[in-house]
């Protein structure tokens, strides 16, 4: 007998996501999933965004890792709230992992939440979590064939940081490029230029961020 | 998207063990484990390296990922549908993916078959509809595929840039063929 079901194979996902996008409401915070392959700059974008924002907003961050907690650590040392979740093996986090760590942080008093994922271009894309925006970090220095290598994440994302830009003197990197084909798989892309090391581009990044919470 | 493969441990010699993975065996370097397993135990394989020990019950459970947590959920969804209707094996599951989905069929069937025993879909099939990137034209109004790339830049009939994305995106359980 065939039976016709139709249901999406990432339905319990997207159940939990649902559930976890409710409670974010009810509390009031924002909630940004902040993707990106390892080496991009994830963390240290995350560094200078709660340094050029920490008077204005209340910030909290879930980090996501395989293994270890050194990123927590340099958030926690920023001194804001922050839980480590380590996926022991999993490329990235879903709507459960964070489900979980909820109970940690104090949601009611942050104004946004920053989830960092798990350094990856390809499966953080795939899986809610109930975050308000996905967006994603590519250093200039990972070359600008990667828009269309690697397209599921920059179509999902509303913002690309396009970091270490003090580089591109030293690399063969074409800058354009990588935006144009960037926002040739998505149009509405807000594409920003930065350099975590010299600070270059961090305020008007920062200053974009804080205006989605409002 | 990523595959780390279940696998027994058969034997042990310092830091390479000798796995089982559903009928292969394998050697496996044991070197990023926290602790030498014992042989018969689980650990998760990615790329050469065993990088978890996992217990057996999450062999079933699907604590582990990628294709691997899709591949559990297909068969969570055939045990719901198989108890909603009496029935008590599943011959087939008809899965309709995306081009750009991310999901690669080849891994998601190893995933299936290899986690499928003791379960309602144990002799089932997974059938694949592929279903490629199309979308509609906002400047000459008509529909396109494309049929070699999981991305579609400007429009092939007119080259517009102003268009949008109708499908490629699919991971659906499309029907279950049960008896």
């Amino acid at each position: 007998m065939k039976v016709k079901v139709v249901t999406r194979i990432l339905e319990a996902n997207d159940r939990i996501a649902e559930g976890n996008r409710k409670r974010f409401q009810e509390a009031g915070v924002y909630v940004v999933n902040l993707m990106g392959a390892p080496g991009a700059g994830k963390t240290t974008l995350l560094e200078r965004t709660i340094q050029a924002l920490k008077s204005r907003l209340k910030i909290g961050v879930i980090e996501g890792d395989i293994v270890g907690t050194d990123d927590a650590e340099r958030i926690s040392a920023l001194d804001i709230p922050v839980v480590q979740i380590n996926t022991g093996g999993a490329c990235h986090l879903d709507a459960n992992m964070i489900s979980e760590v909820l109970a940690e942080l104090p949601l009611k008093t942050l104004d946004m939440l920053i989830i960092e994922n798990v350094g990856n271009l390809v499966c953080p894309a795939e899986f809610n979590v109930g975050e308000d925006i996905k967006m994603m970090v590519l250093s200039v220095a990972e070359g600008h064939d990667k828009p269309l290598k690697y397209p599921l994440m920059f179509r999902e994302s509303k913002a690309l940081v396009l970091n270490k830009t003090d580089l591109l003197p030293y690399i063969k990197t074409d800058i354009n490029k990588m935006r144009n084909d960037s926002l040739a798989l998505n149009p509405q892309l807000k594409v920003f230029e930065v350099s975590c090391s010299t600070g270059a581009g961090i305020d008007i990044w920062a200053q974009w961020l804080a205006g989605l919470k409002s | 998207m990523c595959l780390a493969v279940p696998s027994r441990v058969i034997s042990i010699d310092n830091e390479t063990a000798l796995i089982d993975v559903y009928g292969a065996r394998k050697e496996v370097s044991i070197k990023l484990l926290s602790e030498t397993p014992n042989i018969g135990d689980y650990v998760l394989v990615h790329a050469g390296f065993a990088i978890q020990k996992i217990s057996i019950e999450s062999v079933h459970s699907g604590m582990f990922m990628h294709e691997s947590s899709l591949a559990i959920n297909i068969i969570d969804i055939a045990q719901t549908q198989c108890r909603d209707r009496s029935c008590t094996a599943v011959d087939s599951v008809t899965v309709r993916l995306g081009k750009a989905s991310g999901v690669l069929p080849e891994s998601l069937e190893f995933a299936f078959n290899a986690l499928k025993e003791n379960t309602v879909a144990a002799k089932a099939k997974l059938i694949f509809e592929i279903v490629p990137v199309g979308g509609t034209c906002r400047t000459c109004n008509k529909e396109f595929e494309a049929y070699d790339k999981p991305y579609v830049l400007s429009c092939p009939h007119c080259g517009s840039t102003e268009f949008e994305i109708t499908k490629g995106r699919e991971m659906e359980i499309v029907s279950l063929d049960i008896n």
